[in-house]
């Protein structure tokens, strides 16, 4: 997920419109009590699966890089969140 | 081992016997593998029809903290949990309050099963199997006010119970 166009943002200035312009239509929009937010995610899963005879090992690893703004009720910008988790995704047993 | 003998004694009246022991050495440790291996890989592909147990794992999220004093309620602010915390698992309205969650999950099942494949014999086949699984969550969820103000904060670490724990008996 490209965060480069975080730093052209300004809370209390930016529109949704150039959020969006920047970032692409978003995955998910949310209505929230005063205003939206637009949430942008993408996902890595690995998965590992070994067999030995008659025991089968499986390991299922997702996680999620997220940018979420926050909106008010004039899609001006008040605040956004930033999660980057997708490196923490690994091969491994399930113990 | 009246060959493996022979093969010996063919071996010392060559030409050059030390590479033809050699040579006998290799075969010899290959055909010792395979006597090992193949009643092994045999057992397993014929047991791999009857008898079967899986164990799986999925993880989804990353660790959730629990709790710390920069979230006050009353005081702390959506900017400032956002700057702390990063973005929520998810987010949603609730009553009248924005309601934002970090969760991480994880789920473990196991499956045993025993069948006897008789199906061409018989026309049937038995099989016994159980399975059982469990997903466990680790929560922080946080209630906002409309002024994104912190209102209340409900934190639940599940996931260090034990798979096999039922949960009728947990608190």
């Amino acid at each position: 997920m490209d965060t480069g166009g975080l730093e052209k943002l300004v809370n209390g200035q930016t529109t949704a419109t150039e959020v969006c312009t920047l970032f692409g239509t978003p995955a998910q929009v949310v209505k929230m009590s005063n205003g939206n937010a637009y949430i942008y995610t993408r996902s890595v899963a690995k998965g590992t699966a070994v067999w030995l005879l008659i025991v089968s090992l499986g390991n299922y690893d997702k996680q999620s890089d997220r940018i979420i703004f926050f909106f008010d009720n004039n899609d001006i910008l008040t605040h956004y969140g930033v999660s980057l988790n997708t490196h923490d995704s690994s091969y491994g047993f399930p113990f | 081992m009246d060959s493996r003998f022979n093969f010996f004694l063919n071996c010392t009246a060559s030409a050059n016997p030390a590479a033809c022991c050699r040579g006998f050495n290799i075969w010899h440790a290959i055909f010792k593998v395979l006597v090992i291996a193949m009643p092994i890989l045999l057992a397993g592909q014929v047991l791999g029809g009857c008898v079967s147990y899986q164990i799986v794992r999925s993880l989804e999220g990353t660790e959730v903290a629990a709790p710390v004093d920069d979230l006050q309620v009353g005081t702390t602010t959506l900017k400032d949990t956002l700057a702390l915390l990063g973005a929520p698992s998810m987010l949603t309205e609730l009553e009248g309050q924005d309601l934002l969650l970090y969760q991480k999950t994880v789920m473990r099942q196991k499956r045993f099963s025993v069948g006897l494949p008789l199906f061409d014999a018989w026309g049937t086949s038995i099989k016994i199997s159980a399975s059982g699984g469990r997903a466990n969550y680790d929560t922080l969820a946080l209630f906002f006010t409309p002024d994104r103000i912190l209102r209340q904060v409900v934190f639940k670490k599940g996931t260090s119970q034990p798979y096999k724990k039922p949960t009728s008996t947990e608190k």
